[in-house]
C-alpha cells in the first residue's frame, strides 16, 4: 500500500519497475520531495531528517493554502445570508452550522495573530480577518443567523473585555430594546 | 515503562523447553510476570501457543501480545530505553517491558497489541485512504518521515520497512501511523565484533519482509543501512 496514492503495490514488484515508474509520476510536488530517496546511488538518498523536513514544509504549505480559504468561504458565506435576510430573501439564507461557528471564533482574536486551540499561545500571522469575522458573529447573531448555544467564547478573550456568552445574549435583548 | 528484570526469588531456573511442556510450570511463570512488569497480564486465548505471538492484557487494560527476542548482542535495558523515550515523541510500537529469564536464554518484548480494532493494518487500509483528504496522508508521511529520522538518530537501522509493518491508529477522525516489527531493527554501534555487525544487518529470515521494498543494491550486498531504509520508506509513500 502507497499512502499518498492510495494504491497498492503491484504483487511483482522490483527496484527496477520502480525506477521507469519514477519518471512517470505525474504529481510534480511529490517527486520533488522525494525523488532523490529513489538514487540507484545510495549514498546520493537524503538522509531520514531531510526528507522529515521537506514533508513538514509540505505540510505546513498545504495547511498554509486550506485555511484561509476555509474562512474566507465561510466569511463569503456570512454576507450573502446577512445580506439576504436584510433583504428579507429568506430562500437565500444559510445558517451557520456549529462547526462553522467554531471556525469563525478560531480567527475572532486575528487582528494579526493566529489563535491556537491547545495551549492559548498565540503565533504571528499575516491574517487581518478579526473585523470581519466581528462582524459576521454580530450580525450572524441579530438576524437569526447564528445559535447562541454554538458559541463558546475562550477565556481569554473574555478577559479582554469581549463579551462572554450570557454578555452576548444581553446585547442582543439590549439593541432590540432600541 | 518498567526496566525490566530477571525473574527474582528462589525458583529454578525457567526455560522455553520446560514451559512449554509443563502447564503447571505455565501458571506459575504467569504469577510471576506481575513481580516483572509491576502489573498482572493475563493470556487472552489459551490455546495460543506458547509464548510467541500471544495476546494478553495488562491490569490497566492495555492489550499487549508476547514476542520472542533475540538478546545476545546487546543490553535490553538499554533497548528498553531507547523504546521509552522516543515512543513519547514518535508513532512506533509502544514496548511496555521485556521478560527475561533467569538463565537469559530467551525474552520476550511485552509489546502493544496492534492486531485488533482500533489498528488496521496499512496494507488493508486501501478503502479508507481513498477517502482520506490529500492533506491527511501527508501527515501520515510527515509523521513516519519523523519516526524514521529519530529511529535513526538513534543508529538503528529498521530493515522490515513495508506496508505490513505499519498500523493505521483511528483516533478522532485522524488517522495516525504506527511503526512496528521494530524487534527486526538493530542498533549498529552496539555489536561487539564486526561480523556480529555484519550478521545483524543482513537480510532478515522473517516471514513478513517484503522483498518488492529492496533497494536495488540489496540483491549485492544483501545488507540493510540507513539508505535502504529511505528506499522502503520512499516506496510506502507512493
Amino acid at each position: 500500500m502507497q499512502i499518498l496514492t492510495a494504491q497498492a503495490l503491484p504483487s511483482e514488484f522490483d527496484s527496477h519497475i520502480v525506477l521507469e515508474e519514477f519518471h512517470n509520476v505525474d504529481d510534480r510536488r511529490i517527486s520533488e520531495i522525494l525523488g532523490s530517496c529513489l538514487d540507484p546511488t545510495p549514498s546520493r538518498r537524503p538522509t531520514a531528517a531531510e526528507v522529515e523536513q521537506r514533508l513538514s514544509d509540505q505540510y505546513a504549505d498545504e495547511c498554509a493554502k486550506q485555511t484561509p480559504s476555509d474562512i474566507s468561504e465561510l466569511l463569503e458565506k456570512g454576507k450573502r445570508s446577512i445580506a439576504a435576510r436584510r433583504e428579507n430573501q429568506c430562500a437565500l439564507v444559510d445558517m451557520f452550522s456549529k462547526a462553522d461557528v467554531e471556525k469563525l471564533l478560531t480567527f475572532e482574536d486575528s487582528w494579526d495573530d493566529v489563535p491556537r486551540l491547545d495551549d492559548e499561545t498565540e503565533v504571528g500571522s499575516p491574517l487581518r480577518l478579526a473585523p470581519r469575522v466581528k462582524f459576521t458573529l454580530g450580525a450572524g447573531i441579530l438576524y437569526g443567523l447564528i445559535d447562541l448555544a454554538h458559541i463558546h467564547v475562550r477565556g481569554t478573550v473574555v478577559s479582554r473585555g469581549t463579551t462572554s456568552l450570557e454578555g452576548i445574549a444581553s446585547f442582543e435583548v439590549f439593541y432590540f430594546r432600541i | 515503562m518498567t526496566v525490566p528484570r530477571v525473574l527474582p526469588g528462589s525458583q529454578d531456573p525457567l526455560t522455553v523447553a520446560t514451559l512449554q511442556n509443563d502447564h503447571t510450570r505455565r501458571q506459575e511463570f504467569l504469577e510471576n510476570i506481575p513481580r516483572v512488569l509491576e502489573s498482572e497480564i493475563v493470556l487472552r486465548d489459551q490455546r495460543q501457543g506458547f509464548f510467541d505471538g500471544a495476546p494478553a492484557s495488562l491490569k490497566g487494560g492495555d492489550k499487549v501480545r508476547l514476542i520472542k527476542m533475540s538478546l545476545k548482542t546487546y543490553d535490553a535495558p538499554k533497548l528498553v530505553q531507547i523504546y521509552a523515550t522516543l515512543s513519547g515523541s514518535v508513532s512506533i510500537q509502544r514496548v511496555f517491558g521485556i521478560l527475561e529469564f533467569r538463565n537469559g536464554s530467551t525474552s520476550y518484548a511485552v509489546v502493544e497489541d496492534l492486531e485488533e480494532p482500533p489498528f488496521l493494518p496499512l496494507s488493508n487500509a486501501f478503502d479508507r485512504l481513498e477517502t482520506t483528504p490529500f492533506i491527511q496522508r501527508l501527515r501520515i508521511c510527515y509523521d513516519l518521515a519523523l519516526t524514521v529520522a529519530s529511529l535513526h538518530k538513534t543508529e538503528r537501522v529498521i530493515k522490515v520497512l513495508s506496508d505490513s509493518s505499519i498500523f493505521l491508529r483511528e483516533d478522532d477522525g485522524q488517522l495516525i501511523p504506527v511503526l512496528s516489527k521494530l524487534e527486526e531493527s538493530r542498533i549498529v554501534h552496539e555489536f561487539a565484533t564486526l561480523s556480529d555487525c555484519v550478521q545483524a544487518l543482513s537480510q532478515t529470515t522473517n516471514s513478513d519482509y517484503d522483498p518488492r521494498y529492496n533497494a536495488p543494491e540489496c540483491v549485492k550486498s544483501k545488507q540493510h543501512n540507513y539508505k535502504t531504509d529511505i528506499w522502503r520508506f520512499r516506496q510506502i509513500m507512493v
